[in-house]
Parts: structure tokens; C-alpha cells; sequence
């Protein structure tokens, strides 16, 4: 093991942790935007909000993670990207603090006009949130206009349209992911909104992955230079992606709801492994040329503080796991 | 310019996230103890005493929570130019936040909030003891990585000078500045937390009839309050003199501006000194004559009243921590000036008057909450 290995190794499990947070972010963020067009009362109301609020709180610090995972490992990476990314940074957060608080507090008022607020709230700051961190990482996949570290643009240059597409992307799977999460806690006859415009979502999900693959391809080329060129193995992940997207959609028409959690999860995490496979070895490429991105082994911490950072996250991040699946098995059954 | 206007953002942001978390610190150890005497006793006086501090413990949690990511994110967009200096050191300390305190915290947090009318009584004393630990080695993590920007030990530089590199991680962990503080620091909650015990809860009791069981429960809440507070309020000065001391001979323009050198920095000091000592006095005056207390509404009101003072005290300390650092960000390694992003100042403009207005909303539905709260009967009737 040097210094190049475990720098690349930690890369990956940062996307690991992206993928183990969005995948349960999503049915949060899901019910939040679908809680926007419900007509239920509020008792079944109370029971969609309590069924994800009690798993949030953990849910968000894998966000916390995936950040100061990367400032720990990677900080010249962080400092690059989150001063070049300033202002979707700061809407990033503004959509945190909004949401997070929405969840603890909406019941800590019994005023009901104080809960229909909040839950608006909830609703709105959920699609802010999940599009911009859709925004956040494929910039950090196709890379930003920078030079000597800098950026040359302005920031207006990372709405481009293979990210509006992965904001789009993680929308849709999301609410996809938050109608499932009912059903599976609530009971199949929990009836929330029509069938035709959810399937139309699930549907629509399957054109967006395979536009964003095009667009990664042909405009910005990521498949034809780095690993994808010479292995041609890895293309089973994109592939699998896009038919694991295909097969949610399957199991929707069915309504083999655990199934379809499982195909949006694995599918959504596939997406993000192919894309960050893709720009390897730059951890932030550079839009302008290949030699002005920033790579992976330069933008890592020492080797001496890798060691450390790995042998922490071997103990801790199991331990954490454990004890998030044991609330999952003992409370997310259904009510 | 930008350099300012970060520190105003930081300086705000930091100081309003810290008026949740001493709270939090200090609420969840009372909420412990009622939960525990729940347990043995099997009083349900306790069960509704837990509850309804632990209400405000969340309340206040969450404003904490989410004010606490808002300074993850900050080191990146505003201070860039410190975190590619310093994240060799400093981002682990606070990755290992995360991994090891607050995933304990909030995990369990949301557990007590949405589920605990549906456990068993000694997995509600666990739980409430989880987010015990978690929220104290939250502040370890924190205030292991603060105490290296006022001690660095344990480094090295790189050898282009790009950078600072950890040599010894043991040192860092074990920097005695960073253990001084983190006992001051845990004990001020405490105290805190036994003030707002007594100053909120005699919001309530003042209005409600002395013979029902709401006053009754009130009662058995306030002893170990007032026993906590009279413990903490002796601790503080016997750490903090000890504190002091050990600063006096490695941060010597902090005790230079602590006596007279920066007016700021001397007034802070003189108010924490002081709120200490009055803490001392009433504390214990209160507890000799715990009686005359429980029927007198005008010592009651006084501590309602005066609950914003150990919030002032605390900050003060900070104030004298921080600001005394300065010039450096990192004690006589890093001066502010060269720690700041690259960005345009239109941008910081945009950050700093969105964040004061944000939160401006989060303060009135902070304040609205706990009113709420207060003024509602001690039980609450559960709906589900």
C-alpha cells in the first residue's frame, strides 16, 4: 500500500458514502415533495412525516461525512471546489437548514396552521436540496472551467445541461423512492396520488439516465480517455445502471415496491460510479484543458493522515452502520 | 475586504450556532438524570419532567444541528485558503466528529423524538444517555481541532512549505490547551443548562396552582438543578484559574490583551469573571434556603430573568479564546489575512445578508417554539 493507492481508494469511498447517503436522503427528500400534492388527513398525515423523521437525523450526517470526508482527505479538493461552487454552496445549505428543521419542529407545535406551513416548507427545501446537490456532483464529474486553480468563469457555467439532467434525475428517483417508502411503511392501500402521473415519473427516470450517459459522452468525452478506454469492463456499470432504471420502472407496473427501492437505489449509485470511474484520476477536472484539473494523489492529505483517517473509519463506520440498521429493522417497520 | 466580511460571517455564524450548543450539553444531562431516576423509581413525575426539558433539548437541537453545518461548509467557501493549508490536520478531527459523535447523537435523537412513547423504559434512559456521550464527544472532536489553531503541536511543515503535515496525531489529541478547554467548556453547559432548568421551569410554575401535580412535579425537577448548579458554578472558577495559567506562558499576546490590550477582550473577560462569581452566590444562597425559593416568586423570577446571563458568560469566554488568537488563525503559524477564499466580494455580500436573514427566521421559530412550549401544560397528550 503507498500513498497513490490509499488516496484512490479513499476517492472511491467517498462516492460509497455519497451513494449510501442519497440512497436514503432520496425517500426523505421523495415524501417531502409528495407530501406537497397530498390529500390525506391528519393522522395518516402524521404517520408519512414520523415514518422518515425519526431515520433523518442519522441520514444527514452521511452528508456531513461525505463533506468533511472530503476536507479530511482531499482538502485541497474541498477548498477548490467549495470556492469555486460559492453561491450553490450556500443555497445547498440554506435548503439544509430549512428542511432539517422543518422535520424536527413540525410537531413541536400543535397549531395546525403552524404544521401546514412547515410542510410546505419541507416540500419546497426537499426539491431545492436534492437538485442542487444532483447540480453539485456532476460538476465535480465533468469538472469546472478552472486554471491554476481558479475558476475562469462565472459560476452561472455549472447550470450546463448534463447537470440540470442529474438534477433532474435525482428528482424523479427521489419521489419515485419516497412513493415506495410509503407504500412499504404504510400499507399498499395507502392511496396518496394517482398511479398514471407516479408511473409517468418512474418512466420519465429511465429517459433521463440514459441522457445524461449521452451527454458525458459525446460532450464531454469521459468514456473515450482514463479507465473506460482501457478496461472495457467497467462499461457493465453503466450498463447495469441503465437496466436496473429499466427494471424500477418494471417493478412499479408490478408493484413490487422492495424490489423497485432496490433498482433505484443500485441503479442511482451506479450512475455516480460510473460517472466519478469516468473522470478518474482528476478529482476535479478541468474543463479548459486536461492539465489544469486537479488529481487525485495531488489534492490528497498525507499518507501519514490517510493511515490514520482509514484506520478510524474501519472501526467506526461499521459500528455506525450496525446501529443505523438495527433503528431501520426495530422502528421502520410498518406502523 | 473579504477578508472582513468572512470574519463577520464567521463570527455571526459561530456565535449564534453556539447559543444551541452549550444547551444541548447541558439539557441532555438533566434529561439524563430524570430519565435515570424514571428508570429506578418508576415516578412518572420524572417521565414528564424528561419530556418536557427533552422538548426543549430538541427544539434547540435542531437549531444547533443545522447551524453546525453551515460552519462545515463555511471553511470551504470562505476560507479556502486555510483548509488547503491546515486540512492535513484539521479535516480529520472533524470527519471523526461526524463518525464518532455525531452519527451517535443524531441517530439516536431522532429516535427519542418521533419514538419514544414506544420503548421500553430502559431503552428511553439509553437512548437519552447516547446522545449524552455522542454530544460530549462532539464537543472532544471540535474542540480538539480549535485547540490546535490555539496550540499547534504535533506538526510538521511540508517540506515545500505548502502546507502543515501531522507527525504525531497522539499529540493533537492529547494537546493540553484542547483538554482545559474542553472541561470548561462541558462544565459552563451544564451550568447553563441547570440555569435554563430553573429559569424556564419558574416561567411555568409561577402560573400554574402550587397544590397541582404539574407544580408537584416542578418540584422534585428543581433540587437537582439547583444542586448541579451550585456544583458547576464552583467547578468553573477553580478549571478556568488553572486555564489561565497554563496560558500565561504559550499565548502571551492573548494574556496581553486580556489585561488591557484590546478593550474587547478585557471587557469579555472581566463579564465571564464576574456572571462566574454571581453564579456562585445565587446558586448557593438558593440552596440553603431551597424552601424560601419554592415560595418565593420573586426569586423565581429572577431567575427567569436573568436566564440569558450564562449564555452572555459563555460567549464572553469565547470571545476572550478567539478574538485574543488574533492576528494569527493559527496561533504563530497562520496569520487571518492569508486563511481567506479567492472569491468575489459580491458573493460574501450575498452569503452574509442571506445568513443574517435566514437567521432571523430560524431566531422568531426558535423563540415561538419554546413559548409554545411553555406555555403549554407540562404533558403533553401524545395523538398517535
Amino acid at each position: 500500500m503507498n500513498h497513490e493507492i490509499l488516496a484512490n481508494i479513499w476517492y472511491f469511498v467517498l462516492v460509497l458514502v455519497w451513494s449510501i447517503y442519497l440512497s436514503q436522503e432520496m425517500f426523505v427528500t421523495g415524501v417531502g415533495m409528495l407530501s406537497l400534492t397530498f390529500k390525506v388527513d391528519d393522522i395518516s398525515f402524521k404517520k408519512i412525516n414520523e415514518s422518515v423523521g425519526t431515520f433523518w437525523d442519522g441520514i444527514q450526517v452521511w452528508l456531513i461525512v461525505a463533506i468533511g470526508g472530503l476536507f479530511a482527505t482531499f482538502p485541497k479538493a474541498y477548498g477548490l471546489t467549495l470556492q469555486a461552487l460559492y453561491i450553490p454552496i450556500f443555497l445547498l445549505l440554506f435548503s439544509v437548514i430549512f428542511r432539517g428543521t422543518s422535520i424536527e419542529l413540525i410537531y413541536k407545535s400543535d397549531d395546525s396552521k403552524w404544521q401546514k406551513f412547515v410542510s410546505k416548507i419541507w416540500g419546497i427545501s426537499s426539491f431545492i436540496l436534492i437538485f442542487i446537490e444532483g447540480i453539485y456532483l456532476i460538476n465535480l464529474i465533468v469538472g469546472l472551467p478552472i486554471k491554476n486553480q481558479l475558476m475562469t468563469e462565472n459560476f452561472l457555467t455549472i447550470f450546463s445541461r448534463a447537470s440540470l439532467l442529474m438534477g433532474l434525475l435525482l428528482v424523479l428517483s427521489a419521489i419515485s423512492l419516497g412513493y415506495t417508502w410509503i407504500k412499504l411503511t404504510l400499507g399498499r392501500d395507502f392511496k396518496i396520488i394517482s398511479k398514471v402521473s407516479i408511473l409517468w415519473i418512474s418512466g420519465a427516470a429511465v429517459f433521463v439516465v440514459a441522457l445524461i450517459f449521452l451527454s458525458l459522452t459525446n460532450e464531454y468525452k469521459l468514456f473515450e480517455v482514463g479507465l473506460f478506454s482501457t478496461n472495457k469492463l467497467l462499461w457493465i456499470m453503466p450498463i447495469a445502471s441503465m437496466i436496473l432504471y429499466i427494471l424500477q420502472f418494471v417493478f412499479h407496473l408490478l408493484e413490487k415496491y422492495v424490489l423497485m427501492f432496490i433498482s433505484i437505489v443500485l441503479g442511482l449509485s451506479l450512475v455516480l460510479f460510473s460517472g466519478f470511474t469516468a473522470s478518474f484520476p482528476f478529482i476535479l477536472p478541468s474543463t479548459i484543458s486536461l492539465n489544469d484539473g486537479l488529481l487525485i494523489v495531488d489534492a490528497a492529505s498525507s499518507f501519514h493522515t490517510l493511515k490514520i483517517i482509514s484506520g478510524v473509519s474501519l472501526v467506526f463506520l461499521p459500528i455506525v452502520i450496525g446501529y443505523q440498521l438495527w433503528k431501520y429493522i426495530s422502528f421502520g417497520r410498518r406502523i | 475586504m473579504v477578508e472582513i466580511l468572512s470574519r463577520i460571517q464567521f463570527a455571526f455564524t459561530v456565535g449564534f450556532h453556539f447559543l444551541f450548543v452549550p444547551l444541548s450539553i447541558g439539557l441532555i444531562f438533566l434529561v439524563c438524570i430524570y430519565e435515570y431516576k424514571y428508570l429506578k423509581s418508576k415516578e412518572v413525575k420524572y417521565k414528564h419532567l424528561s419530556e418536557f426539558y427533552g422538548d426543549m433539548f430538541v427544539i434547540n437541537y435542531a437549531f444547533g444541528i443545522v447551524t453546525g453545518i453551515t460552519m462545515s461548509l463555511q471553511f470551504g467557501t470562505n476560507w479556502s485558503a486555510y483548509s488547503i493549508y491546515m486540512g492535513d490536520v484539521f479535516g480529520a478531527p472533524l470527519v471523526f466528529e461526524a463518525m464518532i459523535a455525531f452519527f451517535l447523537e443524531s441517530t439516536f435523537t431522532g429516535l427519542w423524538i418521533f419514538k419514544k412513547n414506544k420503548m421500553s423504559n430502559r431503552l428511553r434512559f439509553i437512548t437519552v444517555l447516547l446522545i449524552f456521550i455522542g454530544t460530549n464527544f462532539s464537543a472532544l472532536w471540535i474542540i480538539t481541532a480549535n485547540g490546535f489553531m490555539q496550540n499547534p503541536v504535533g506538526y510538521a511543515l511540508a517540506a515545500d512549505g505548502s502546507r502543515v503535515l501531522v507527525e504525531n496525531f497522539k499529540e493533537i489529541i492529547f494537546n493540553p490547551y484542547a483538554w482545559y478547554m474542553l472541561v470548561h467548556n462541558n462544565i459552563s453547559a451544564i451550568l447553563l443548562g441547570s440555569y435554563f432548568v430553573l429559569g424556564i421551569g419558574a416561567y411555568r410554575y409561577l402560573k400554574i396552582d402550587k397544590e397541582s401535580q404539574e407544580a408537584k412535579t416542578f418540584e422534585l425537577g428543581f433540587k437537582p438543578a439547583n444542586i448541579l448548579l451550585v456544583i458547576t458554578s464552583l467547578l468553573m472558577p477553580a478549571v478556568g484559574f488553572s486555564y489561565f495559567n497554563y496560558i500565561v506562558p504559550i499565548q502571551s499576546t492573548k494574556i496581553d490583551a486580556i489585561s488591557g490590550g484590546s478593550p474587547f477582550v478585557t471587557i469579555s473577560f472581566g463579564l465571564m469573571v464576574g456572571l462566574g462569581t454571581f453564579f456562585i452566590f445565587y446558586s448557593i444562597y438558593t440552596l440553603i434556603f431551597f424552601k424560601r425559593f419554592m415560595n418565593s416568586p420573586v426569586m423565581q423570577k429572577f431567575y427567569l430573568w436573568t436566564f440569558p446571563l450564562p449564555y452572555i458568560a459563555i460567549l464572553a469566554g469565547w470571545i476572550v479564546a478567539e478574538v485574543g488568537r488574533q492576528p494569527y488563525v493559527v496561533y504563530g503559524l497562520m496569520l487571518t489575512n492569508d486563511a481567506v477564499s479567492n472569491v468575489p466580494v459580491m458573493q460574501v455580500w450575498f452569503s452574509l445578508i442571506t445568513i443574517f436573514v435566514m437567521y432571523a427566521i430560524l431566531a422568531v421559530g426558535c423563540i415561538y417554539l419554546i413559548k409554545k412550549r411553555i406555555t403549554s401544560p407540562l404533558v403533553k397528550e401524545e395523538s398517535l
